[in-house]
């Protein structure tokens, strides 16, 4: 079922990408190619494999239940905040956070997560600001 | 000759203090990536290029660094085929099948050290073979037109899958994916924007290492919370052992027929480092198996595949740098490598960047010099990294991943592109849909619709080009034969390679 379902959103995809291409502008050059024929034929491609699993789907994949989806959720919506946030926090209390809340869903105690967490935040701190010369957003602390 | 005055500029370019202590750095890096479980040597070069990038090395230096961590991770990865019964990658599968019994009796020390001996024949006879076959390939490649290389990225497109590929059918959907991602941006030939969604930050296209890091490392992340063996730690340890050089050397004809065996898989096109450890023990088993005492812990059973995975991998550098189109997951990342560093790969590198080429084959010599040094006495040191608990490991993959990237261009918005890339490979992985065939397709889409265009360009816009010269007949044929082929033999590959799966350890 996955795999049809799968097929049938690639077929769309296909479609709105193909449907998108007509509207390039070719342009004033004498280009035999064009910036939508190649476009043309990337859709095509993925339609005619679209069209192979809707017909004849591989055996179902296994997903993840509830419980495991949501953590799932929950870790990628740490990353997304980990990226918005890192130049206004900087980036020793944005990753202590983040190294935190990762590795207590990852099935270490709040408190071990918590040392972890100060710990690969300065340690990596340490090897790429000042080892490596990579600057890192200073963010709050640097505005003390 | 004149290879061997080139090989000697090489030398001098790797052997300066900066570049060996680099090699050695990256050997070390490498083999902890490998050990470490749960990073694969694609995943631990994917990670590190954004930091070689960002920390402004030349060229040669950067690529004498990612390749010491690439032959590495190699390594390191073998550590957990032998103690832990876990292939870090595919290739490592077949070294499972005699490495873990040897462990179990006892024997960890001296399979780990076979291990690191044949790795090192099968790294150094793959690299005298590059070295003789790659200027030659160079120079039959300066007859491709662009007509040519059109249907050369045809071809390794419709081979990636390998041949022991599942679907074929998600090969290639997952090819066209790549393909179509690098159609975001500006087009090269008009200006025109594509599939940018009226926002700036897609003017310039996606860039492929933030793809490339997305759909690794983030992916990974993803998967280890789903099988959430969270918490659990494996004792681990390795006997004291002496080397037994007399021991070593019955193994020589195992090392050397696989190594030979390892090189032509890896060169052929679809082929790669699984098929080349494949048939390397296969062939062993045939020749020499006499007592069957294959797949119960006998030596020449981790020899074999060793001496083929490692040879095949210094092979799939071939077409990888005279043709510019890789055979495998690792070489698609090491031409992202390059290709970061503004370096094509292709029959002009040789004559463009000789320091480059040759450089990176002389380090190919030292790196795997390093291994072996580093590898024989710390083993032990090694194999204790496979107890770090995951719950410390993966989020230091996710923030060394996220900085690298961040590094590169301080912007916000490749981070959310990079988490978005992570969930899509996610689901292209639970799905079964290969990520190699994406990646390619992101590198290397530009390079085929601007040699499309040219090539009509060329013809006046006939595109009876595509099928015009001989050359480009043989290309058609193979890339449909690559297509092809995998539903009539790849089922008996299949088999044969899954056959003996490996047991749940106890």
């Amino acid at each position: 079922m996955s795999d049809r379902i799968f097929g049938a959103l690639m077929l769309l995809l296909a479609a709105v990408y193909s449907w998108t291409a007509r509207g390039f502008d070719p342009g004033f050059m004498a280009d035999p190619l064009g910036p939508q024929t190649f476009p043309y034929l990337l859709g095509a491609v993925l339609a005619i494999t679209a069209l192979y699993l809707l017909v004849r789907p591989d055996a179902p994949a296994h997903w993840p239940d509830l419980r495991h989806l949501l953590q799932m959720g929950l870790i990628v919506v740490v990353l997304l905040m980990y990226a918005g946030l890192l130049e206004w926090l900087g980036f020793i209390i944005a990753t202590i956070l983040t190294v935190t809340i990762l590795g207590w869903r990852l099935g270490a105690s709040l408190k071990t997560a918590t040392f972890t967490g100060i710990g690969v935040s300065l340690a990596v701190y340490g090897l790429f600001d000042m080892l490596l010369e990579l600057p890192l957003p200073a963010g709050l602390l640097g505005r003390l | 000759m004149e290879t061997l005055g080139f090989l000697m500029q090489g030398f001098d370019v790797a052997l300066t203090p900066l570049n060996l202590g680099l090699a050695l750095l990256g050997a070390f890096l490498g083999t902890i990536i490998g050990a470490l479980p749960g990073l694969g040597p694609s995943n631990g070069v994917a990670i590190l290029i954004p930091l070689a990038f960002s920390l402004r090395l030349p060229p040669a230096s950067a690529l004498i660094m990612l390749t010491s961590v690439y032959y590495g991770a190699m390594y390191g990865g073998r550590i957990s085929s032998i103690l832990l019964n876990i292939p870090g990658d595919e290739p490592a599968l077949m070294t499972t099948l005699d490495g873990y019994p040897m462990a179990k009796q006892g024997k960890a020390g001296e399979a780990l050290a076979i291990s690191a001996l044949s790795s090192f024949v099968g790294g150094l006879i793959a690299t005298f073979g590059l070295l003789l076959f790659a200027p030659l390939l160079a120079k039959f490649a300066l007859f491709f037109g662009p007509a040519e290389y059109f249907v050369l990225f045809v071809l390794a497109f419709t081979t990636i899958g390998g041949i022991s590929s599942k679907n074929q059918f998600k090969s290639l959907m997952a090819a066209a994916m790549g393909l179509m991602i690098s159609t975001i941006g500006l087009d090269p030939a008009t200006g025109e924007p594509r599939y940018t969604l009226n926002q700036m930050e897609l003017f310039e296209g996606v860039n492929f290492l933030v793809a490339i890091v997305g759909l690794f490392a983030i992916s990974e992340i993803l998967f280890f919370l789903e099988e959430s063996h969270a918490g659990k730690v494996t004792k681990v340890t390795v006997n004291k052992f002496k080397i037994q050089w007399k021991e070593m050397f019955k193994l020589t004809g195992t090392t050397l027929r696989s190594s030979v065996v390892g090189f032509i898989a890896g060169v052929l096109p679809g082929a790669g480092a699984s098929l080349g450890s494949f048939m390397a023990y296969t062939i062993e088993k045939r020749l020499v198996d006499h007592e069957g005492t294959f797949g119960s812990g006998d030596p020449r059973g981790v020899a074999a595949p060793e001496a083929g995975n490692n040879a095949a991998a210094g092979g799939a550098l071939v077409p990888m740098l005279t043709l510019g189109v890789p055979g495998s997951g690792t070489t698609a990342v090491l031409l992202a490598m390059l290709m970061s560093m503004n370096i094509t790969p292709g029959p002009l590198l040789f004559q463009q960047h000789p320091d480059v080429v040759w450089g990176l084959i002389a380090a190919l010599f030292i790196g795997n010099i390093m291994l072996l040094v580093l590898n024989l006495p710390l083993v032990g040191f090694f194999a204790k990294l496979l107890m770090v608990p995951s719950h410390v490991l993966m989020p230091i993959v996710a923030i060394v991943g996220l900085i690298g990237i961040y590094s590169i261009s301080h912007s916000p918005f490749d981070l959310f592109v990079m988490i978005a890339f992570g969930v899509g490979g996610w689901l292209l992985r639970k799905l079964e849909v290969p990520l190699v065939p994406v990646i390619l397709g992101i590198l290397l889409g530009q390079l085929m619709e601007d040699n499309l265009r040219r090539a009509l360009n060329i013809s006046n816009g006939d595109w009876g080009t595509l099928w015009g010269s001989p050359l480009c007949w043989i290309l058609w044929v193979m890339a449909l034969g690559g297509l092809v082929m995998p539903f009539f033999i790849g089922k008996f590959f299949r088999v044969k390679i899954m056959e003996p799966e490996p047991e749940i350890p106890d």
